[in-house]
């Protein structure tokens, strides 16, 4: 007579060793079982059948339309072209400002009012195809059984087994870090603690990526970021830390939070020197910058890592990184994430989503797959200021990733922009009329009069 | 205004505003999603911050002109329709040909009423004339006061092309490079717009040009 408790405490013990010797040992040591490689194959598989399926479903629907049709048409062209093109027939001096003239302005800003650039880069990307997950669906039409029944399955798939499997490895991972480091801790300092250090930020940060069945492919390893420099890499979500240490140790930089995040920023600073600061502290951009430059110079610490757009962006391109990171004159090393939307949604919007429930989505979508790219190192160069510099690695990366290089500054998600920009517009104007003023043709313009 | 539903768009509306505004079945889905994630309060309503929390339209030197074309009688909140309505302003002409609709009444689109929004951009008073205080306003908006730039036009009169000194009261007329008189040559007359409610029912407004008094559509 067996008692069901004890038989589910059985079953629980089991399958948490077959997690432990199966998922959590290989991952430490860096091996692969394959498992995940199939899996990523056979969903590949499954998400093409599925659009091929959507795309036939709504031609077949009477009044069914792209979702992404582009809905202005643009004429493309600078200010001064256009500006060209509206005064053409007016013909006015240099210097005249023509009544028509208001009229670019105002088509500008009814496009912008239809769709901008900057506030879409806060929120999640628009797929071309439905990825048979609800939270992506955006225009849900019912279009074949088979798709449903998919859908279906995927979720019993995600929320019943996939999800706690990952809650189980994250737990684990943490933990491991929490105990490791403080047990690292205790060492005097020497290189063998160093060594150890590593081993056990690796160790634990491989197990948190297969929490969240990630699959990375890193490009170009041998432009790893080195001791004493400083990476650089396009932000999206806190969970790029753990992409990227997954393939090297790197001095994190940040404020201090309090809770189980606090916990964990202690512990691991006892192991290797993480730069956490106070929140007052971060205001203050000098004592910032001074203790960058102080690890950099010791040649031998670990490469400090900083997103330097100061803000979490969906990935579809990079937003104006901050020169402030780019004044501290170490060798600087770019690197270019890229997340396969067709997966997971990997952005956190922090507006709408707390920490807690980002964690839960993430490790209810399929897989997180993405491409890691490092670039060659740089160094600001001789006349060039940091803003300079900055915007220099910005277009290096946005090109390596595939993502949109635009100059906009990544606190507009919560803030006004600045009136200078506006001047700038005006500007612009001003100098466009001044100059491109169109000379008359001959005489048949009366000469000007006094009135 | 019902419950917050920001994906229900019913398709009895989505019908009405197609008739309304000529836009397409897709046109009016995409809209109305931009139309919510602009939406930052969910109460179905946009306000005047919501516009300016758009970059690029603050940045915009006739960005509080052309938000305010938004709200029109001084509202403070417009909903989908009117939002819609003020937008229909901007489909291309040429599309008015593709779906020709039997209503009598004037599609939005209109040439006429494309230029009569232009014409509230300068007429802030809302008096259907542009005073040279107006004038002068939109200037030093575009241009944020530089002095190199200024206001050349005709007079009221016939022929125009004359320089006007700062002191001469004026009511001016809207000038738009797509209503150019066939007739007269470089410097064209200048164009007066009859606001579309005082022309004869049922016939299209009519535009004329000063200098040759020629009918010009």
């Amino acid at each position: 007579m067996t008692d069901p408790v004890s038989a589910a405490a059985a079953v629980f013990q089991l399958w948490l060793l077959i997690v432990v010797f199966f998922i959590v040992l290989p991952a430490m040591f860096g091996i692969s079982l394959g498992v995940s490689g199939v899996y990523i194959q056979v969903l590949v598989r499954i998400l093409q059948w599925a659009t091929v399926r959507i795309q036939r479903g709504r031609q077949e629907q009477p009044g069914g339309a792209t979702p992404s049709a582009g809905i202005i048409e643009h004429t493309g062209g600078s200010m001064e072209e256009e500006m060209e093109q509206l005064r053409l027939s007016r013909r006015p001096e240099a210097g005249e400002f023509s009544l028509s003239d208001a009229i670019y302005f105002c088509q500008k800003g009814l496009e912008s009012i239809v769709e901008d650039q900057v506030t879409q880069r806060f929120s999640s990307e628009e797929l071309a195809s439905w990825n048979l997950l609800t939270r992506t669906n955006q225009n849900f039409q019912y279009i074949s059984l088979r798709l449903t029944i998919f859908w279906v399955l995927g979720v019993f798939v995600r929320y019943g087994v996939l999800l706690p499997l990952r809650v189980a490895l994250a737990v684990i991972g943490l933990s491991w870090l929490v105990l490791g480091t403080t047990v690292v801790g205790f060492l005097p300092e020497s290189s063998m603690k160093n060594w150890l250090s590593e081993l056990v930020h690796l160790t634990c940060y491989r197990i948190c990526a297969r929490g969240l069945s990630a699959t990375i492919h890193y490009h170009n390893k041998e432009n790893r970021p080195q001791k004493g420099g400083i990476c650089v890499a396009n932000h999206t979500t806190p969970i790029d830390v753990v992409i990227l240490a997954n393939d090297g140790c790197y001095a994190m930089v940040g404020q201090i939070h309090r809770g189980l995040m606090g916990v964990i920023q202690r512990s691991m600073v006892r192991s290797c020197p993480h730069i956490w600061f106070e929140r007052s502290e971060m205001k203050d951009r000098h004592a910032v910058t001074s203790r960058l430059r102080a690890h950099v110079s010791a040649r031998t610490k670990l490469p400090i890592l900083i997103f330097p757009e100061g803000t979490c962006v969906n990935n579809t391109s990079v937003l104006m990184f901050k020169k402030g990171s780019f004044e501290v004159r170490g060798t600087i090393h770019p690197v270019a994430i890229k997340y396969d939307p067709r997966f997971g949604d990997a952005f956190w919007n922090s507006t709408k989503y707390n920490m807690v429930s980002y964690l839960l989505r993430m490790m209810t979508s399929w897989a997180i797959v993405v491409n890691v790219w490092y670039l060659p190192p740089m160094t600001i160069q001789a006349g060039e200021d940091a803003a300079h510099f900055a915007s220099r690695v910005k277009s290096a990366i946005a090109r390596r990733g595939g993502l949109l290089d635009l100059a906009w500054d990544g606190g507009l998600k919560r803030g006004k922009v600045k009136d200078c920009f506006r001047e700038e517009q005006q500007k612009m104007y001003s100098s466009t009329v001044v100059q491109n003023g169109i000379e008359p043709p001959g005489s048949s313009r009366n000469p000007p009069e006094e009135e | 205004m019902g419950s917050r539903a920001s994906t229900l768009l019913r398709e009895e509306e989505i019908e009405e505003i197609k008739k309304e505004t000529g836009f397409s079945h897709s046109q009016i889905t995409r809209l109305y999603s931009r139309f919510t994630s602009l939406d930052k309060g969910e109460n179905g309503t946009l306000s005047r911050e919501d516009f300016q929390r758009i970059p690029e339209l603050a940045i915009n030197p006739l960005g509080d002109r052309i938000i305010n074309a938004f709200f029109p009688d001084g509202e403070d909140q417009v909903n989908f329709r009117g939002f819609m309505r003020t937008l229909a302003h901007f489909r291309p002409v040429e599309d008015n040909e593709k779906n020709k609709n039997l209503s009598n009444t004037e599609p939005l689109n209109s040439r006429t009423n494309k230029l009569h929004f232009a014409f509230q951009l300068y007429d802030l008073d809302r008096d259907d004339k542009i005073s040279r205080d107006e004038l002068l306003q939109v200037g030093a908006a575009l241009a944020h006061g530089d002095t190199r730039v200024c206001y050349v036009g005709g007079g009221g009169g016939g022929g125009g092309g004359g320089r006007f000194g700062l002191n001469v009261q004026l009511q001016a007329q809207l000038a738009g490079p797509a209503l150019l008189c066939n007739v007269c040559s470089a410097d064209f007359g200048l164009v007066q717009i009859m606001p579309p409610s005082s022309g004869p029912s049922g016939s299209s407004p009519v535009v004329t040009c000063n200098c040759c008094e020629l009918a010009v559509t």
